[in-house]
């Protein structure tokens, strides 16, 4: 039987990774928010994309 | 209040398998349990995550009937149901209270755990393991083995390890190298020591860059923890990492100081958007420069009102979130669009409130005379024209 992703594993670390991203930008830089406001909607469509086909049954 | 004890369906479970025990042990819809906990969690500021960690924690699964705290955790093993309800419902109180600031609303989680633990007899079945259906045909006896095998291969068992025979004794033999076992000593890929070397790595470099002279704000430093701790994650849920399990409460971990970094970042743009109440100059009038300018989260004043128009142009600006306030210019050809995607347009023609606002406002005193042509785009606020 071929090995599965933890989709709940992987959904939570993008989810992470993407929020620590925006926190050292913050930290460190002036953070454009009318570029946020754009780019936040497209990752979390992409990470959820990503979950569906992670959570895909294979056979 | 009685309910059926509270087990864990590992296979039909969404996150953990926290609501589909209350809703069985209460005879509720799973899906209105979920909603239940979201809304709890909306209501108390965030404590009813904690609750629906301390109750993941604490409920035993039907596959093996082990609670997840002792088998992470196996100097619990040998504690009472009451010590480790205990010692888990204190924590939760003392995170809660210091990460949300919400007293009312940790006390009402811990109180709604206390109530469910208490109601499902958990006392009684804490101790004991829940005991696996009798299988009643042959087919039904090897499905249930095959699904306790792939259980096996999944929480880092041998394929044949039988829970029937290890549940009721704590003194196993099992290999050190499974987690489960009490002499298990979790090296390599299972355990923190990767993940203890990467953050310790980010905090020497924020501590010698704060040696050295630069500024580095607590943001950074959570942020940086949160990054290692998201790779290790996401390193964990590959396939080929996923049935080795990976650290124990790494995942509580990780959304625990998400959560802190996401209140730094929360409190650390509120700060900027208070900080940042521009005034535009309301002595000399500002130059018309033509194009588009893009003004900070916060509240602005254009005043224009002394302004002189000597030729044709047009200024656009832009803001994400605030109030923006336009004195148009005493005399002169002014023509003035206002667009608000969510909030409020108080213009000169009358007063608007809702959502993809928009609004023309001409003042043609002269048409042979320049014109000035104003366009505020703000995405959520108010905007407010005013004419002196």
């Amino acid at each position: 039987m071929k090995p599965r992703a933890d989709v709940v594993a992987l959904v939570i670390g993008l989810l992470s990774l993407l929020l620590a991203a925006l926190g050292l930008w913050a930290a460190w830089g002036t953070v454009s928010w009318a570029s946020v406001g754009l780019a936040v909607p497209l990752c979390l469509v992409a990470i959820g994309v990503l979950g569906l086909l992670a959570s895909r049954h294979r056979i | 209040m009685t309910l059926e004890p509270l087990v864990r369906d590992r296979d039909r479970a969404v996150i953990g398998g926290v609501s589909g025990a209350v809703a069985r042990s209460a005879g509720l819809d799973p899906q209105l349990v979920r909603i239940g906990f979201v809304l709890l969690a909306l209501f108390t500021g965030g404590v009813g995550v904690f609750g629906y960690l301390a109750l993941w924690g604490l409920t035993p699964s039907r596959t093996d009937g082990l609670v997840p705290l002792r088998r992470w955790l196996p100097f619990t093993r040998t504690w009472s149901p009451f010590a480790l309800v205990a010692s888990v419902l204190g924590a939760c109180l003392i995170l809660g209270s210091i990460l949300t600031g919400s007293g009312v609303g940790t006390i009402i989680v811990v109180l709604l755990v206390i109530t469910l633990l208490r109601g499902s007899g958990y006392r009684r079945t804490a101790s004991a393991p829940v005991p696996r259906p009798e299988p009643r045909t042959p087919f039904e006896r090897l499905s249930l083995d095959w699904d306790q095998r792939l259980t096996n291969v999944d929480s880092g068992l041998p394929a044949e390890w039988d829970p029937d025979a290890t549940a009721s004794s704590l003194s196993v033999s099992l290999p050190a190298d499974v987690v489960g076992s009490p002499v298990h000593r979790r090296v390599g890929r299972r355990s923190w020591f990767g993940v203890l070397i990467g953050v310790g790595l980010v905090w020497f470099a924020c501590t010698g860059l704060t040696m050295l002279g630069v500024e580095v704000p607590v943001l950074a430093w959570t942020s940086g923890t949160l990054a290692v701790l998201a790779i290790a994650l996401v390193n964990s849920a590959r396939p080929a990492r996923a049935a080795l399990g990976r650290p124990p409460l790494l995942a509580t971990v990780t959304v625990l100081t998400a959560l802190m970094t996401a209140s730094l970042l929360v409190s650390d743009v509120a700060s900027q958007a208070w900080g940042a109440k521009a005034q535009v100059s309301t002595g000399p009038a500002p130059a018309v420069t033509s194009g588009l300018t893009d003004l900070s989260l916060g509240e602005h004043t254009l005043d224009f009102t002394d302004t002189p128009i000597e030729a044709d142009s047009e200024v656009t600006y832009d803001m994400l979130a605030g109030e923006i306030t336009l004195r148009v210019p005493r005399t002169g050809n002014v023509v003035v669009t206002s667009t608000v995607d969510a909030g409020n347009i108080n213009g000169l023609i009358r007063d608007h409130e809702g959502m993809h606002l928009s609004e023309t406002w001409r003042r043609i005193d002269d048409p042979t005379q320049p014109t000035l042509t104003i366009h505020l785009r703000l995405r959520a606020g108010e905007i407010t024209v005013v004419q002196p």
